[in-house]
């Protein structure tokens, strides 16, 4: 019965003078909401659509000699990714994304399970415990980390301190310190998904697989993870994108031992130059992302990741 | 013919494939109670919102005081509804959203606070002004939306099943206050529920719809001793429904053959041919249960099958011959007869009503 | 089945972890030391140098007034969106819609490579005007989806009621529409702000050669090298964003307050009372 009240331009057919008046009057209205969505038209043609299509043209076109881009064809850019060097960084960015989102899930895995099996208030509290680093700016707790990390830092100091080492252990710049930045910065992200994921679960369910006679352990592997795997996919997708991007966490973290792909781009656009080639290495980043999120709706059958926003 | 408020003349309404009302008709008088009864799809709220202008129909017209308003905006119409969840604006208390009319026609201040004040009092919520609507129950809000619909004195007031949302004991109290709020108002009010019970209460006439029509219109009384068709029957009177051969046997009465014995009916002045195939509507607490043997040999043979009480009346189920039950309620007192007993099904030739004979015509 | 402490301690260690780090750069930041791995005492001096740091404090007003500006036009684009587009007569509303949200779904690095060349190829000067521009777009999505929904969550026999009363639809957007989703603008606003006040990656790429923001400061102090400058700024920058994030989560509760009937078994006596003080 709560049929929406249709407003289009059905009443066409509608004869006699009272209409008239009405139709003058929808007729302001839809100009109102036509162009109350003009601006978000406009910008995402102009400052998404249009830097995304240039980025793809930019990406077959030739590198002038010194300075800009030659209006030229050309596969050359994509081609000069085959090489080893380069190869080689998109091999070390999918490994290290790989490293990430395995941990990543397995810490936030059981922190957005058990989040979800707090009490309302509970819930609440942590909610906001987290969103504070969550919305922290990730060079403050990259700096942390720097302070933790670095030579004579506060882990060496803690660590020698209980006599376990007895020289600074020099963490800062190491792949490690890499791969512990990216997954502090990415955890959260795990944590929403499987959280919200978790959230809906029916805690009945549960209760009725150890009634039936399932261990504690069976019962979770049945039925709650089977129920919050949409959750946990949607982390690993929502952790996986970024960390092939990330290229300040390497840079920072890492010194200048650890290149991405993200490394990659920003040196091809900032120090080489060199513009198309940074705009096809783009181009196949976004392939690759756009393929994981495919695979994941595939997967999963959900059409929106979860625990976006 | 002046009296008369609001006339529907053949509305049609479709959503998409599903089609919704199929061409009704209503005249409703000044000052009625008239409630529209009918199973949840029936499109018994689709009527409404089509008197009130939030749907337009594909066809046919509403007319309001003789004014035909089926193309006029919701605001620009003198009719006022009681939403079934009440709907009151969530950042507006319990004043604000009473006032919310007046203050749109730019009523001046001081009549506005005496109108809600009026209004507030009306509803026996005076004190309750500031309270915002999350604050309080929902009986009270229910008032505060009947507050908030009459104070811009609507020739017509609509209500969606109002009573829906309330528990037993305080929907039975509703009822007697609505009622007695409309006698005071003199408002023609036009009332929406699936509830029988309320609509025989309430209302000075019903009209039972179903799948889009009116199955029939008329006063409580009529509705339930005179269903029109086995439809109206069942669904006001839960009445029992016996099918056969009809045989004229003079001073307005007939005869009802059928495989597991005789009945009888009224004509009420309807042409019954003889070996007519009919339909008798007899309520259950009409129905007799005999075990001896009647004059005449009337009565249709049936077995006992169960007995319940279901609040407070005594509930007797029989089946017929080939597995049909039927159901006869006594006012609590106890029956010897139990399950298994053989038992003849009687009743008055008053209370044998001939239904469907517009369709079988 | 008996609780478990494992799940209640896993928590409170994770988050601890979570915030060592922030805790840490917060401590050093009161270190009267200059250097930073030595504790020299507790003092109030990087403030006082930080203050008077003019490079600073001229990427502390760009950030306050970029922050400013992006997340105002992000709330202004959003809300006129996520208000207009269900009753919208236009072709490509739902692509439009995926697309709008793009800034948020693709990795950082590539939008911030795709505007820099963009930029440069429209001729758009590198600075504030660029800077905006970038920080709008990932601004907007945040506002544009709180608002659609919370216009969603809003029951429809609102604006309904509205009519049937005698609003028209100005009435019903001015009175109803607007004050119940201004919470959720706001919510969305306080985000958008602090996501541009913290925004690293995509600055790198769109800033000009002389504006710097906050953000950028401390990235290139922590490639090159940190003075105890940065933890004092960093610390404040903490606690804005802390602050933010607060007011953000108190308006978005306040957005999600329905009307839901909650009719407890004490109120009901009431009214039954009152009912029966009527007959």
């Amino acid at each position: 019965m709560s049929a929406e009240i249709k407003a289009g331009p059905t009443e066409a057919s509608d004869p006699g003078g009272v209409p008239q008046k009405r139709k003058a009057a929808l007729r302001r209205f839809f100009d109102a909401a036509t162009i109350s969505v003009m601006p978000i038209y406009a910008f995402t043609l102009l400052f998404v659509v249009g830097p995304l299509v240039y980025m793809f043209i930019l990406s077959f076109l030739k590198r002038a000699e010194t300075w800009g881009v030659l209006r030229e064809f050309t596969w050359s850019n994509y081609t000069n990714i085959l090489k080893p060097v380069y190869l080689k960084t998109f091999y070390e960015s999918l490994k290290l994304a790989f490293f990430t989102t395995f941990f990543v899930a397995l810490v936030g895995y059981p922190f957005g399970y058990f989040m979800a099996r707090l009490s309302a208030t509970w819930k609440r509290r942590m909610m906001l415990l987290l969103m504070i680093p969550f919305w922290t700016s990730s060079l403050i707790r990259l700096y942390g980390w720097i302070i933790i990390f670095r030579a004579n830092g506060t882990l060496d100091k803690i660590l020698m301190g209980l006599g376990i080492t007895q020289a600074p252990l020099k963490l800062l710049y190491t792949y490690s310190a890499v791969v512990v930045g990216m997954i502090y910065a990415l955890v959260p992200f795990m944590i929403f998904a499987v959280y919200s994921s978790a959230e809906k679960l029916d805690w009945q369910l549960v209760e009725a697989a150890r009634d039936l006679g399932a261990t504690p352990w069976q019962a979770f592997i049945t039925v709650s993870f089977r129920l919050t795997l949409p959750g946990l996919l949607s982390g690993v997708v929502l952790t996986f994108i970024p960390s092939m991007g990330l290229f300040f966490i390497a840079d920072i973290l890492g010194g200048n031992k650890v290149i991405l792909v993200g490394n990659l781009i920003q040196e091809q656009l900032m120090k080489a130059r060199n513009w198309p080639f940074a705009a096809a290495l783009s181009v196949v980043l976004m392939i690759l992302t756009s393929i994981m999120i495919a695979l994941y709706r595939k997967v999963s059958g959900v059409k929106d990741l979860e625990g976006l926003v | 013919m002046s009296d008369i408020i609001l006339e529907l003349s053949q509305i049609e309404k479709s959503f998409g494939d599903v089609r919704v009302l199929n061409g009704i008709d209503l005249s409703v008088r000044k000052g009625e109670f008239i409630t529209l009864l009918g199973p949840s799809g029936c499109g018994k709220t689709t009527t409404l919102r089509i008197i009130a202008g939030l749907e337009t129909p594909d066809s046919g017209r509403v007319f309001l005081a003789g004014k035909d308003v089926t193309d006029l905006e919701p605001n620009k119409r003198n009719v006022n509804t009681v939403f079934q969840n009440y709907a009151l604006f969530p950042h507006m208390n319990v004043e604000s959203n009473i006032a919310y009319s007046l203050k749109l026609k730019k009523v001046d201040k001081q009549t506005i606070a005496k109108t809600v004040k009026e209004a507030l009092e009306l509803v026996q919520l005076s004190g309750y002004e500031k309270r915002m609507p999350d604050e309080l129950s929902g009986g009270q809000r229910q008032r505060v939306a009947i507050a908030r619909a009459i104070v811009n004195q609507p020739a017509v007031l609509l209500l969606d099943e109002p009573l829906g949302a309330l528990d037993l004991q305080l929907r039975h109290q509703m009822q007697i206050e609505l009622k007695r709020l409309q006698k005071r108002l003199g408002v023609t009010f036009i009332y929406i529920t699936h509830d029988q019970e309320e609509a025989l209460n309430m209302s000075d006439r019903i009209a039972v719809m179903r799948d889009g029509k009116f199955e029939q219109i008329g006063t409580p009384a009529q509705v339930y001793d005179n269903p029109r068709t086995s439809y109206v029957a069942r669904f006001v009177g839960s009445a029992n429904l016996i099918s056969g051969t009809a045989y004229n046997m003079g001073d307005g009465l007939i005869r009802l053959e059928t495989d597991y014995g005789l009945g009888v009916a009224r004509t009420r002045g309807a042409q019954i041919s003889d070996g007519q195939a009919i339909t008798v509507a007899v309520r259950r607490e009409s129905v007799n249960l005999v075990t001896q043997e009647t004059p005449d040999n009337l009565g249709l043979r049936a077995v006992v099958k169960e007995k319940h009480y279901a609040g407070g009346v005594l509930q007797i189920i029989v089946s017929l011959s080939d597995g049909r039950e039927l159901v006869c309620s006594r006012q609590g007192i106890d029956s010897p007869l139990k399950p298994g007993d053989h038992v003849l099904v009687t009743w008055l030739p008053d209370q044998g009503v001939i239904v469907d004979l517009e369709a079988a015509g | 089945m008996k609780k478990s402490k494992i799940p209640s301690l896993y928590l409170g260690l994770m988050l601890a972890l979570m915030y060592v780090p922030i805790l840490l750069v917060i401590i050093y930041s009161f270190n009267e030391s200059r250097i930073s791995s030595v504790w020299g005492g507790w003092s109030l001096r990087w403030y006082r140098d930080l203050f008077r740091d003019r490079d600073i404090m001229d990427a502390m007003t760009n950030s306050l007034i970029l922050a400013t500006v992006s997340s105002l036009s992000a709330a202004v684009i959003g809300t006129l969106a996520a208000v207009g587009m269900p009753r919208a007569n236009l072709k490509g509303k739902g692509i439009i819609e995926y697309l709008s949200t793009l800034p948020i779904m693709i990795p950082e690095i590539i939008l911030g490579m795709v505007f820099l060349v963009y930029f440069a190829l429209i001729r758009l000067p590198f600075g504030m005007v660029t800077l905006a521009v970038a920080h709008t777009s990932f601004c907007t999505p945040y506002v544009y989806m709180l608002v659609k929904a919370r216009l969603v969550g809003i029951d429809k026999s609102y604006a309904e009621a509205a009519k049937d009363l005698g609003a028209t639809e100005w009435n019903v957007f001015w009175d109803i529409t607007l004050p119940l989703i201004l919470p959720a603008i706001t919510s969305g606003v306080l985000l958008a702000f602090a996501m541009s006040l913290d925004d690293v990656v995509i600055s790198v790429f769109v800033t000009g050669v002389n504006t710097n923001t906050l953000p950028l400061k401390i990235y290139t102090q922590l490639k090159t090298g940190v003075t105890p400058k940065i933890n004092a700024l960093c610390t404040l920058m903490f606690a804005a964003t802390m602050l933010i994030v607060l007011m953000s989560a108190w308006f978005a509760k306040k957005s999600v307050r329905k009307t839901e009937r909650r009719i407890s078994s004490e109120e009901a006596s009431g009214i039954r009372n009152s009912v029966g003080l009527a007959r």
